[in-house]
C-alpha cells in the first residue's frame, strides 16, 4: 500500500481504523522506517498534547454550587436563563427538530454562525521512502477506542470517578432546578402573552405598529418587556406573529427618543440568545424592534430590511 | 419525548463544564453555558444527547465570544482556586503559570482544531467528534493530528516547560 496520510496515522493511534485497514497500515508501518518514524512522532505529539490539556483542570466548584447564597449575578443569570427558555418555547423553534440551534445576533456584514468551515482536507500520502528496517513494536500499537481504553494506554483520558453522594445530590438538585424552571415556562407561556387587536397593539405601543412588508401577520400579541432579551423590561412588548410563529417581530416604543438613539443596536442585542436566529434590536422611526425566526440568517436579515 | 434531566446531568455535566472551561478559561462562564445548554435540552429533548449537548454548548461559546469581542470584554484566563482547597502558594503560582501557558497555546489553534482536541480529551470517538463539530469523519484524524502538533509547538514557542508525566 502507499504511505498512510497524517489522518490515517492519527486514526491508527486513536484506535479508529477498521480492522482490515488497521492491519494494512500496521503491515506497512512495520516494513517502512519512514512511516514508523512518522507514527512515533505523531504519538509523541499526542502524548504531550493530551498531557497539556489535562493541565487545564476545572477549578473547584463555584460558591453557589457549594451551597452558598446566590449572589446578584447568579440571580440575574438565572432570570436570563429562564427567559431564554421562554423565548425558545415561544418561538416554537426547538420543537421543530433536534438539530443543534444557534442564537445569532445578526449585524450588517457579519457571517451567520450557522455555517461551519469545510472539512479539513486530508494530507496527501507521503512518498519516496524505502523500507529499510522494522520499526519499534510500540509504534504500531494503536490506542484503543475511547469507550474501551486499556490501562496501559498512556494517552487515555482518566476514567471519570464515581460521583460521591454529595456530588450526586448537588447535581440532582441543580437538575431539578433546571427542570422546574423549564416546566414553569412551558406550562405557562400564555400567561405572559395575550392576543390583542391591532388597534390595542397600537395603543399599547404608543405608535404605529411596524409590519414586515409583503407578509400577512397571523396575529398581534402583547407581553412584558422582561420576556425578551434585549428589550426594555420597563415597557410592554408588542409582538406581530407571522407564519404560525415561525417569525415574530417584537417592538417597543422607547420612553424617550434620546435614550433610544444613545443605545446602539449591538448593545441592545447582547442578551438575545434563545435558540432561534435573532436580529439585533434596532430603532427606526421611534420604534425599536427585533425579529426572531427559525429561518436562515440571510432570510431574517432580508425580513428586517422590509420592516415598515 | 421525555427527558431524564437528572440522569443527563449526572452523565454529562462535569464533562461539559470541563470542555467549556478549557474552551473559555472561565469557570463561571462554563457553568452558565452548561446550564443554558441543559435548559435547551429540556425545551427540546435531543435524540442523541452527548453530541447535541456539546454542539449547542460550543455554539453558545462562539456566539458569546463574538459578543464579548464587540463589547470589548476581556476573557478571564484563569481564576485561582478557593483558599480552602488551594495548595501552597508557590505551587499555585507555578500551576497558574502552566495553566496560563497552556491556555495561551490552546488559544492559538483554529477554533475547530481546538474543539476537536477538547472533545477527544473527553473520550469522544471520531463519529461523535464529527457529529458535534459538523466535520466529515474522514477529516477528524487530520484535524486532531494538526491540533496536537500545533498545541505542542505553540506551547514550546512560549518557552513552556514540558509537563511532567
Amino acid at each position: 500500500m502507499s504511505h498512510p496520510d497524517e489522518g490515517t496515522i492519527q486514526a491508527l493511534l486513536d484506535g479508529e481504523l477498521e480492522p482490515a485497514e488497521r492491519a494494512r497500515v500496521e503491515t506497512h508501518v512495520g516494513s517502512c522506517s519512514a512511516c514508523a518514524a512518522r507514527v512515533a512522532e505523531a504519538r509523541a505529539f499526542q502524548l504531550e498534547a493530551d498531557r497539556l490539556v489535562e493541565v487545564l483542570a476545572v477549578p473547584s466548584l463555584p460558591a453557589r454550587a457549594r451551597g452558598a447564597s446566590p449572589g446578584r449575578r447568579t440571580v440575574v443569570r438565572t432570570l436570563a436563563w429562564a427567559a431564554s427558555i421562554l423565548l425558545a418555547v415561544a418561538v416554537g423553534y426547538w420543537g421543530r427538530g433536534a438539530e443543534p440551534g444557534q442564537a445569532v445576533v445578526l449585524q450588517e456584514g457579519e457571517r451567520p454562525s450557522g455555517g461551519r468551515d469545510a472539512a479539513a482536507p486530508m494530507s496527501p500520502p507521503a512518498s519516496g521512502s524505502t523500507p529499510t528496517a522494522p520499526p519499534p513494536a510500540t509504534t504500531t500499537a494503536p490506542a484503543p477506542r475511547a469507550e474501551a481504553k486499556s490501562a496501559d494506554q498512556p494517552v487515555a483520558n482518566a476514567p471519570r470517578p464515581a460521583l460521591q453522594p454529595a456530588e450526586r445530590d448537588l447535581l440532582d438538585a441543580r437538575a431539578n432546578e433546571v427542570a422546574a424552571k423549564a416546566a414553569r415556562q412551558v406550562d405557562e407561556p400564555a400567561a405572559a402573552w395575550r392576543v390583542v387587536s391591532m388597534e390595542e397593539g397600537v395603543r399599547l405601543l404608543g405608535g404605529q405598529i411596524r409590519l414586515i412588508d409583503g407578509l400577512a401577520p397571523d396575529r398581534v400579541e402583547t407581553g412584558p418587556g422582561t420576556a425578551v432579551s434585549g428589550a426594555d423590561p420597563s415597557l410592554p412588548l408588542v409582538r406581530v406573529i407571522y407564519a404560525s410563529g415561525s417569525v415574530t417581530l417584537d417592538q417597543q416604543r422607547p420612553a424617550t427618543q434620546v435614550a433610544a438613539r444613545r443605545e446602539t443596536a449591538a448593545e441592545a442585542a447582547t442578551g438575545a440568545t434563545a435558540g432561534a436566529n435573532v436580529t439585533a434590536w434596532q430603532e427606526r422611526g421611534g420604534i425599536r424592534f427585533a425579529i426572531t425566526g427559525s429561518v436562515p440568517a440571510d432570510s431574517l436579515r432580508a425580513l428586517g430590511a422590509r420592516v415598515r | 419525548m421525555t427527558l431524564d434531566l437528572a440522569a443527563l446531568f449526572r452523565e454529562h455535566h462535569d464533562s461539559l463544564v470541563r470542555v467549556l472551561y478549557r474552551r473559555t478559561g472561565d469557570r463561571d462562564r462554563a457553568e452558565d453555558i452548561a446550564q443554558e445548554t441543559f435548559a435547551r435540552a429540556v425545551a427540546a429533548p435531543p435524540r442523541n444527547p452527548r453530541p447535541w449537548l456539546f454542539a449547542v454548548a460550543l455554539n453558545l461559546v462562539r456566539e458569546d465570544g463574538r459578543k464579548a469581542v464587540r463589547q470589548g470584554r476581556r476573557l478571564e484566563l484563569y481564576r485561582a482556586e478557593s483558599p480552602q482547597s488551594s495548595p501552597a502558594a508557590d505551587q499555585v503560582l507555578e500551576r497558574s503559570d502552566d495553566v496560563r501557558a497552556v491556555q495561551e497555546a490552546l488559544a492559538t489553534l483554529p477554533e475547530r482544531d481546538r474543539e476537536a482536541l477538547l472533545l477527544k480529551a473527553e473520550g469522544f470517538n471520531y463519529d461523535e467528534i464529527a457529529e458535534t463539530l459538523g466535520l466529515a469523519k474522514g477529516a477528524v484524524g487530520t484535524t486532531l493530528s494538526r491540533a496536537r502538533r500545533r498545541l505542542v509547538e505553540a506551547y514550546r514557542m512560549q518557552g513552556g516547560r514540558h509537563v511532567a508525566s
